[in-house]
């Protein structure tokens, strides 16, 4: 009740009055009215495409609106850029902003803001580096020394860098975008943290997450947006995930869009043969078989060596001793990096589709053909022919449904979901695709995009492919797996078999 | 991923990237252990080792320049055609204005050219390499036709600039200032801002378009500095149609003191003056123990690849984006 007392008696915070953003023909953004209170978390969720990223980067300065306006505390607030957004008092968690490595942890963390410590374009290093250790110390954090270029921390530390940042700063209006921003569990918990301390000094929250769970608990209220409108706000404590996602996709879409069949099954033929395998800093002797037309599913907390085990079977990792062998009838061939597990039929959709999974600027055609070089060839009796090409790309976007104006669109201009589907759709192409690994593969993705590929991955299994699925969510493990490896410490520790039941709970005692 | 590519990435490790001056001054280090030991009698004498300051300083303040635009992720290809012409200008103008009227000529055309360089990148969106590369091609002409092909010596009144210590008093002085601009400043925080992404950069507010003309004036200011030195220091400039060398020396100085082609990295002007006399060191050795003057780049070459293969960060250029911008 206090909440809605607060919103009756203040100003709002930040006010959006019949914003709208149009890209070429698409509207990202219909006349969306929305207000946040200081001191309310203000939830924001929506499929990919929603316009939520588009609201955001409006809030900051990045893009402006075509029509309405916004205000902040009751003024008029048209930022220009991001820095002008700082200056009014936002402060923004956002992946696409990110770091600059070369420069120092110190310089980093007042992106965008040195002003302060600038005397007529001269830094004073010695207060900036004074000011930023005070910070970190604040945060409890003793081991990065300011003056040490960013690029030298280890990857988590610099995300932890990112969201110490954004929290040093209190803001009158935070904003969070966790869709892609991936944050390692304890950097989360700080988040979360944080987030309920400026809640209760009267600052206005703005979250947006897939995770709807996490929204709910983490909001006093969740908007939810669709095709760019808002469909509605409701309160947090009155709805729960199946409720956010019905509203989000506009129908109510059942829980279970994991696999139906409880009972574990695969051909008798093995597929893939995992031996002993052993990775400098990551894998500890790690060996198991995967039958074709199996599901495996791998999982672990954060550091077990899962994602490394995905890098490691498609040969991107130098192994220090093991094999990794596809079985064809009853040849068993040894796979040593990406060119022969390619050849041999294995496909890897890893889990960083933007920097690792896809060549952005390339177009959808280029993508999907890239694997299937050899095919083609064929096809053109050693050339490689354009209408090949096409007819081979048509047939994977057709296949996945993957939503574009051509295949010559260029990947960058696709929504997350679509990104994925065509990193997926590039291994498809191949008919003599065997065993497919999958890191993380509805990581950042909304529902809609989800459910199609775990119906997908049925589909594939039906089709006699060996899968590994490498994931960090429990409930897609139990979901779709025939088997669950749980690692630990670079080893696999656990199995667990779909026949038996699988629950959450025992997993994630083997975890720990 | 071979075993040797692990190896070097162990070296790397150890070595720290960022900090490419370490190996040049290894490099510097065996150079001078070596000549010393091969020839003590000519090479360890003060006025060699003099000599082989005063040469160094010319690459150095033209290295440094380049480090503006590499910093940004850029490249001046012009700066061997900048160092010439701004030597003849300043030679011409020294005839009637004395020192003054060639340091006033010289260093205005040479930031004049910059400028200009940066604003054809800025405004008219061609990468710097190709509108450099263009700049280079005209002003090698250019000087060649404005002085008939012939050399200009240099007026007596204005050789004081290039004599001994002013010339490593020059050198300090640019050192300390690079390294200040780079280091302490808006400028150099925004140049490797934008080095490391532009769209980021615009976002956080960086005025992409002037730090990057200013940097490719900052570069044309350095390298007609150094060809007015150069000037003063061998008494005459000459319209060097084929002013590679001198662009290609500045290179390899760059790169061996670890800065990063692909941008934002390194940019250490340590780097830079160790580098710079490592190889002059390295030229005045081979010189002295009488190795063919013809032969002498390929020694230079490969130290080039040996300390490079070590210092730069191989995923830079496998992993990510190669563009020059």
């Amino acid at each position: 009740m206090e909440g809605r007392d607060m919103q009756t008696n203040c100003e709002p915070a930040i006010e959006t009055q019949n914003v709208s953003k149009t890209y070429g023909l698409i509207e990202a953004v219909k006349q969306i009215s929305l207000t946040v209170s200081p001191g309310e978390v203000r939830g924001l969720v929506g499929e990919n495409g929603a316009g939520k990223s588009t609201l955001l980067k409006m809030l900051c300065g990045i893009t402006q609106p075509d029509a309405g306006s916004m205000f902040k505390d009751g003024k008029a607030y048209a930022p220009r850029s991001m820095v002008q957004a700082y200056a009014s008092g936002l402060s923004i968690i956002l992946q696409e902003v990110g770091v600059i490595p070369s420069l120092s942890v110190a310089a980093n963390m007042y992106l965008g803001r040195t002003n302060q410590f600038v005397r007529s374009g001269v830094i004073q290093k010695k207060s900036l580096h004074a000011q930023v250790e005070q910070l970190l110390r604040d945060f409890g954090v003793s081991h990065i020394d300011p003056r040490m270029p960013l690029g030298r921390l280890s990857a988590e530390d610099q995300k932890f860098i990112e969201v110490i940042r954004a929290l040093a700063f209190t803001p009158d209006v935070l904003l969070v975008d966790e869709t892609s921003a991936a944050l390692p569990a304890d950097g989360c918990d700080l988040l979360f943290e944080r987030i309920a301390q400026m809640k209760a000094d009267g600052t206005a929250v703005l979250f947006v997450s897939h995770r709807l769970r996490e929204v709910l608990q983490v909001s006093d209220t969740v908007s939810v947006l669709r095709d760019g409108a808002l469909v509605t706000t409701i309160v947090s404590k009155e709805t729960d995930p199946s409720g956010l996602r019905s509203l989000m996709v506009g129908r109510s879409l059942s829980d279970h869009y994991y696999r139906l069949d409880q009972a574990a099954s695969r051909s008798d033929s093995i597929a893939l043969s995992i031996d002993d395998l052993h990775v400098e800093g990551s894998l500890v002797g790690v060996s198991f078989q995967v039958h074709a037309g199996e599901i495996v599913g791998i999982g672990g907390l954060t550091g077990c060596g899962m994602h490394p085990l995905g890098k490691a079977i498609f040969g991107l990792a130098r192994r220090d001793s093991g094999f990794v062998k596809i079985h064809k009838g009853d040849e068993a061939l040894h796979t040593k990096n990406p060119v022969s597990a390619t050849r041999h039929g294995i496909g890897y959709v890893p889990r960083d589709r933007n920097t690792e999974g896809l060549m952005l600027t390339s177009s959808i055609r280029g993508n999907i053909c890239l694997p299937s070089h050899k095919l083609l060839q064929r096809q053109g009796r050693g050339a490689i022919l354009k209408r090949h090409e096409k007819g081979l790309s048509r047939k994977g976007m057709e296949q996945l449904d993957i939503k574009a104006s051509s295949i010559e669109q260029l990947v960058t201009a696709l929504s997350g979901g679509n990104r994925q589907k065509v990193a997926l759709a590039k291994w498809l192409a191949r008919e003599d695709l065997s065993v497919l690994v999958l890191d993380c593969p509805t990581r950042g993705i909304d529902v809609g995009v989800k459910a199609y590929i775990y119906e997908l991955m049925e589909r594939l299994k039906q089709r006699d492919l060996a899968i590994i699925l490498i994931s960090e969510e429990l409930p897609e493990l139990i979901g779709m797996s025939d088997r669950v490896l749980i690692m630990k410490g670079g080893t696999i520790v656990c199995e667990f078999n779909r026949s038996d039941g699988m629950q959450e709970q025992q997993l994630i005692e083997a975890m720990i | 991923m071979s075993r040797l590519t692990n190896d070097l990435d162990a070296v790397r490790r150890r070595l720290g990237n960022t900090q490419g001056g370490y190996l040049s001054f290894l490099a510097l280090v065996v150079f001078v252990i070596l000549f010393a030991s091969i020839a003590p009698r000519i090479f360890l004498t003060a006025p060699n080792l003099y000599r082989v300051l005063q040469h160094s300083v010319i690459t150095a303040v033209s290295a440094m320049g380049l480090t503006f635009p590499l910093l940004l992720g850029g490249i001046d290809l012009s700066i061997g055609a900048v160092f010439a012409f701004a030597g003849i200008v300043g030679a011409t103008f020294a005839v009637a204005g004395g020192l003054a009227g060639m340091l006033a000529g010289g260093l205005i055309v040479g930031t004049l050219i910059g400028l200009l360089n940066g604003s054809l990148h800025v405004f008219l969106r061609i990468p710097s390499f190709v509108v450099t590369l263009g700049m280079m091609l005209m002003l090698q002409a250019a000087g060649v036709l404005l002085t008939g092909g012939r050399e200009i010596i240099l007026d007596k009144s204005a050789t004081g600039l290039g004599s001994g210590i002013v010339l490593i008093v020059i050198g300090a002085v640019v050192a300390v200032a690079t390294w200040f601009v780079t280091n302490n400043t808006t400028f150099g925080e925004h140049l490797r801002s934008i080095g490391n992404s532009e769209p980021v950069a615009k976002e956080l507010g960086v005025p992409v378009r002037v730090v990057k003309i200013v940097a490719f004036g900052a570069c044309g200011l350095l390298a007609g500095l150094a060809g007015l030195l150069n000037t003063a220091y061998t008494h005459f400039a000459v319209p060097d149609p084929n002013s590679l060398t001198y662009l290609l020396s500045a290179m390899v100085v760059v790169f061996l003191g670890g800065t990063s082609i692909t941008g934002s990295e390194g940019g250490s002007v340590w780097g830079i003056v160790i580098g710079a006399i490592a190889i002059s060191v390295l030229e005045n050795g081979m010189v002295i123990v009488g190795v063919p003057s013809l032969q002498q780049p390929i020694y230079i070459g490969l130290i080039l690849l040996l300390v490079v293969s070590v210092t730069t960060k191989r995923i830079a250029l496998g992993g990510q984006r190669l563009v020059i911008k």
